[in-house]
C-alpha cells in the first residue's frame, strides 16, 4: 500500500505516463487502476449541477425529472451529498440527504416538502431504482474505492481510446449485482464504461460516459451518461449542466435542517 | 344531478381559476412560482347522522407557491396560500397562509421569521410530539394538514446535536366541521365562540424548544412546548340565538415529548412518547405514546418494495377523554411501484384492543403524464363501540376521488 502511494505521489508530480509501474498480479493491478482514477475525482472540494434525468421505455416514451445536486468531498469518508427535485412539479422541493461511507452503511434522509417533514430511510435498499429510472441508489452514490474489490482483465481500444478493463465486485451484501466490468481511460483515468450483471450472473446493465468535459482546468466530468437495460429495455440519461466547483460549502449546507431550505 | 349549490360552486371554481391563471401568467416561467388545483369527489353510502349532511361532496382546494432561495440556499423566503371551497360545508370553504417566512443561516445557527410548519416525531398512525403547529381538521379526517403558525426561531447547531427554540406570537384555532359537514358531532362547534384559559387569549406567547441528534443509527428527539394547548376541550354551551353549541376551551399546558428511530438494516424503529401537565389543576395530567416498527422488503415483484408497519398506541387519559386510541394497533402496508409515475399504495387499520372498534384506510396515488396526478382515499369505519369517542362519525365512511395539476 505504501508503495502504491509513493507511485501515485511520484507519479502524479512528474507527470509521466506510468503505466508500466502497475503491478503483474491482476488484482493488484485492477485495484491499483481503481486508485488512480479515483484520485482523478479526488481534490474536487465541494460542486453543484444540473440534472436532467431522461427516463425512456421500451415503446420510446419518456419522461423527464429536473435535479439539482450538490456534493461536498469529505476527507477519510465518502461524499456528501443533496438531491433536489424541481420537475417532475408534484414532487418539487423533494430532497435526499446521503452521507456516503467507505465502509459501513451510508446515511440517507428524505425531505418531504407537503408535511415539512424530513424521514431517515434506510439504506440497506441499495438496489432499487431511482425515482423509477434505471439507476439504482449505487450506481449513483458516490463511488468509493472500498466498496469493491478489483482484478484487471485487459488492455483494450474501446471506439478509439485505449483503456484498462477491470472488474470489481461490490463488498456490500445488499448491492444488487455481482460484478461489474469498467473501462477505464488510460490517459485520462476516467470511467468510459460500465457493465452491470445482476445477483444471476446475467448482463443487466450498460453504462456509457459521454461528453467528458474538464473543469478548472482538473475535474473531468462526464456531461452526458446513458444507462441501457438489457432485461426491460428501458434506458435512463442524465444530462448534466451549469457545473460549479469550489463554492465554499460546508457540512452545514448538508444537514438534516438545511434539507428544509434548499429549493 | 348538479344542484343549484354546486352550479354555485363551479361557477366560483371557474372564476378562481381564472383569476390565479391571469395573475400568475407573468411570473408562471419563474422557477420560483409553483402551486396546484385539486378538485375531489367524495361519496359517503351511509346517509349521515344529522340532518343536513349530504351524501356526496365535492370540493375544489388550490396551493399557490413563491420560494426563492439564495447563496447557496442558505438564505430562503418562502410564500404558500391555500385555498379549499366546499360544495356542502361552509366551515370547510377556507383561506390560510400556511407559509410566509424569512430564513437565513451561518456557518453553526439558523434563524427564521414569520409564518411557518414545523413537523416534529417519526411515528405514522399519530403525531404526538409534533406540537407547534394547529391541525386544520375540516381537511382531513387523519389530521395531517397544518395551519400557518406565526414563529420566531432560533437554532443552535452542531453544538452536541442541534438545538432549536421557538417563540410563538398568536395561536390558531383549530378547524371543526360546521352543520352540514360530515365528522361533526351531535352538536356545531362554535367556532366564533372559543374560550381561553389565558386572559391574553389568543395573543398569549407560546414557548418551544427541541434538541435533535443523529448517532449512527439512532435519530433522537427531546421537545418542550409551554402554552396554550393546540387540542381543545369541548363544552357543551348555548350560543347567543339559543342554540346549543360546543365551545372549543384552550387550556394552557406544559408538554415534553421524546422521540426515538432506530433505522436497521430494513427495519426502523420508532417511538414517541409525551407528558402533558395543564395548567389547571382541575385536569388531569398523562402521558400518551406511540411506538412500532417499519419493515420493508425490497424488489418484491419487479422493482416494487412492500412495507410493514405496525404500531401500538396507548394513553393514560381514561375511557372518556374523547382520544380513541387508548389501546389501540396500527398495522398497515406501504406498496411503492417504483415505477415512472410513482405509484403508491397505503393501507391501514386501526383496531382497539379492547372492544370492537376497527377503522382502516386506504390511499392510492400515481401520477398521469408529467404534471396530474390521479388518488383514491378511502375511509371506512368498520366497527365502532357505543362508548367510543369515534361514535359520532360512524356514519361517515367515505371514498373520494382526486385530479390535482401542478404548474
Amino acid at each position: 500500500m505504501k508503495r502504491l502511494l509513493l507511485t501515485l505521489v511520484i507519479a502524479a508530480i512528474s507527470g509521466i505516463s506510468y503505466a508500466a509501474t502497475f503491478s503483474a498480479d491482476p488484482v493488484k493491478k485492477g485495484e491499483e487502476i481503481a486508485l488512480k482514477s479515483a484520485a482523478v475525482n479526488d481534490g474536487f472540494g465541494d460542486s453543484v449541477a444540473k440534472m436532467e434525468m431522461i427516463l425512456k421505455n421500451q415503446h420510446g416514451q419518456s419522461s423527464t425529472r429536473y435535479i439539482k445536486l450538490k456534493t461536498l468531498e469529505v476527507k477519510n469518508d465518502g461524499d456528501k451529498s443533496i438531491s433536489i427535485f424541481s420537475r417532475p412539479r408534484d414532487v418539487k422541493g423533494t430532497a435526499f440527504l446521503s452521507f456516503t461511507h467507505k465502509t459501513g452503511d451510508d446515511d440517507r434522509w428524505l425531505y418531504l416538502p407537503a408535511l415539512r417533514r424530513v424521514k431517515r430511510i434506510s439504506s440497506s435498499n441499495q438496489s432499487g431504482p431511482f425515482m423509477g429510472s434505471e439507476f439504482a441508489y449505487e450506481d449513483l452514490g458516490s463511488q468509493e474505492v472500498e466498496k469493491f474489490t478489483y482484478k484487471y482483465i485487459r488492455d483494450e481500444n474501446l471506439g478509439g481510446k485505449e483503456t484498462h478493463v477491470i472488474e470489481r465486485y461490490p463488498v456490500d451484501k445488499n448491492s444488487g449485482y455481482t460484478k461489474q466490468t469498467v473501462w477505464v481511460d488510460q490517459a485520462a483515468f476516467t470511467v468510459q464504461k460500465i457493465e452491470f450483471f445482476d445477483r444471476r450472473g446475467s448482463h443487466l446493465k450498460t453504462l456509457m460516459y459521454k461528453k467528458y468535459q474538464k473543469f478548472e482546468n482538473k475535474h473531468w466530468r462526464a456531461l452526458l451518461m446513458e444507462m441501457e437495460n438489457h432485461q426491460s429495455g428501458k434506458s435512463t440519461s442524465l444530462v448534466w449542466s451549469d457545473y460549479q466547483f469550489g463554492l465554499g460549502l460546508t457540512s452545514r449546507d448538508f444537514s438534516k435542517n438545511s434539507l428544509k431550505r434548499v429549493r | 344531478m348538479i344542484d343549484l349549490r354546486s352550479k354555485a360552486l363551479i361557477q366560483r371554481l371557474m372564476l378562481v381559476t381564472l383569476l390565479v391563471s391571469f395573475f400568475s401568467y407573468p411570473i408562471l416561467a419563474s422557477e420560483d412560482v409553483s402551486g396546484s388545483v385539486t378538485l375531489e369527489a367524495r361519496s359517503f353510502p351511509e346517509t349521515g347522522a344529522y340532518e343536513q349532511q349530504s351524501k356526496e361532496n365535492y370540493s375544489m382546494a388550490a396551493t399557490i407557491k413563491f420560494e426563492t432561495t439564495w447563496d447557496q440556499d442558505r438564505n430562503i423566503i418562502n410564500l404558500e396560500l391555500f385555498y379549499r371551497a366546499d360544495s356542502t360545508d361552509k366551515e370547510r370553504t377556507h383561506f390560510d397562509i400556511r407559509e410566509l417566512s424569512f430564513q437565513t443561516s451561518g456557518e453553526m445557527w439558523d434563524v427564521g421569521l414569520g409564518i411557518g410548519r414545523f413537523f416534529w416525531g417519526v411515528t405514522e398512525s399519530q403525531h404526538l410530539v409534533d406540537v407547534i403547529n394547529q391541525t386544520d381538521a375540516v381537511e382531513n379526517f387523519d389530521g395531517e394538514q397544518k395551519l400557518g403558525q406565526p414563529f420566531v426561531k432560533l437554532s443552535l447547531l452542531d453544538v452536541f446535536g442541534d438545538f432549536h427554540f421557538f417563540v410563538l406570537p398568536s395561536f390558531r384555532e383549530r378547524t371543526f366541521a360546521g352543520e352540514k359537514g360530515r365528522f361533526r358531532l351531535a352538536l356545531v362547534v362554535d367556532t366564533d365562540n372559543p374560550i381561553y384559559e389565558s386572559s391574553a387569549q389568543e395573543k398569549h406567547v407560546d414557548y418551544a424548544f427541541r434538541w435533535e441528534k443523529t448517532v449512527d443509527s439512532l435519530d433522537l428527539g427531546v421537545s418542550h412546548f409551554s402554552g396554550t394547548s393546540r387540542d381543545p376541550f369541548l363544552r357543551a354551551a348555548v350560543d347567543a340565538d339559543g342554540n346549543a353549541v360546543l365551545r372549543p376551551e384552550y387550556k394552557l399546558m406544559n408538554q415534553t415529548g421524546v422521540d426515538i428511530q432506530v433505522t436497521l438494516d430494513n427495519t426502523l424503529l420508532k417511538h414517541e412518547s409525551i407528558y402533558r401537565n395543564y395548567n389547571d389543576a382541575g385536569e388531569a395530567d398523562f402521558f400518551s405514546q406511540t411506538s412500532g416498527f417499519e419493515y420493508t422488503f425490497y424488489g418484491v415483484v419487479a422493482q416494487s418494495d412492500v412495507g410493514l408497519l405496525m404500531e401500538y398506541l396507548s394513553h393514560n387519559k381514561g375511557e372518556d377523554s374523547g382520544d380513541s386510541f387508548e389501546d389501540d394497533l396500527f398495522i398497515a402496508a406501504r406498496i411503492t411501484l417504483n415505477d415512472v409515475d410513482s405509484t403508491e399504495i397505503l393501507a391501514g387499520v386501526f383496531k382497539d384492543r379492547d372492544t370492537s372498534t376497527t377503522v382502516s384506510r386506504l390511499e392510492a396515488s400515481r401520477r398521469v403524464g408529467d404534471s396530474l396526478k390521479v388518488s383514491f382515499e378511502t375511509l371506512q369505519f368498520n366497527s365502532i363501540d357505543d362508548a367510543d369517542a369515534l361514535t359520532a362519525f360512524k356514519k361517515d365512511s367515505y371514498y373520494q376521488l382526486g385530479l390535482s395539476g401542478y404548474f
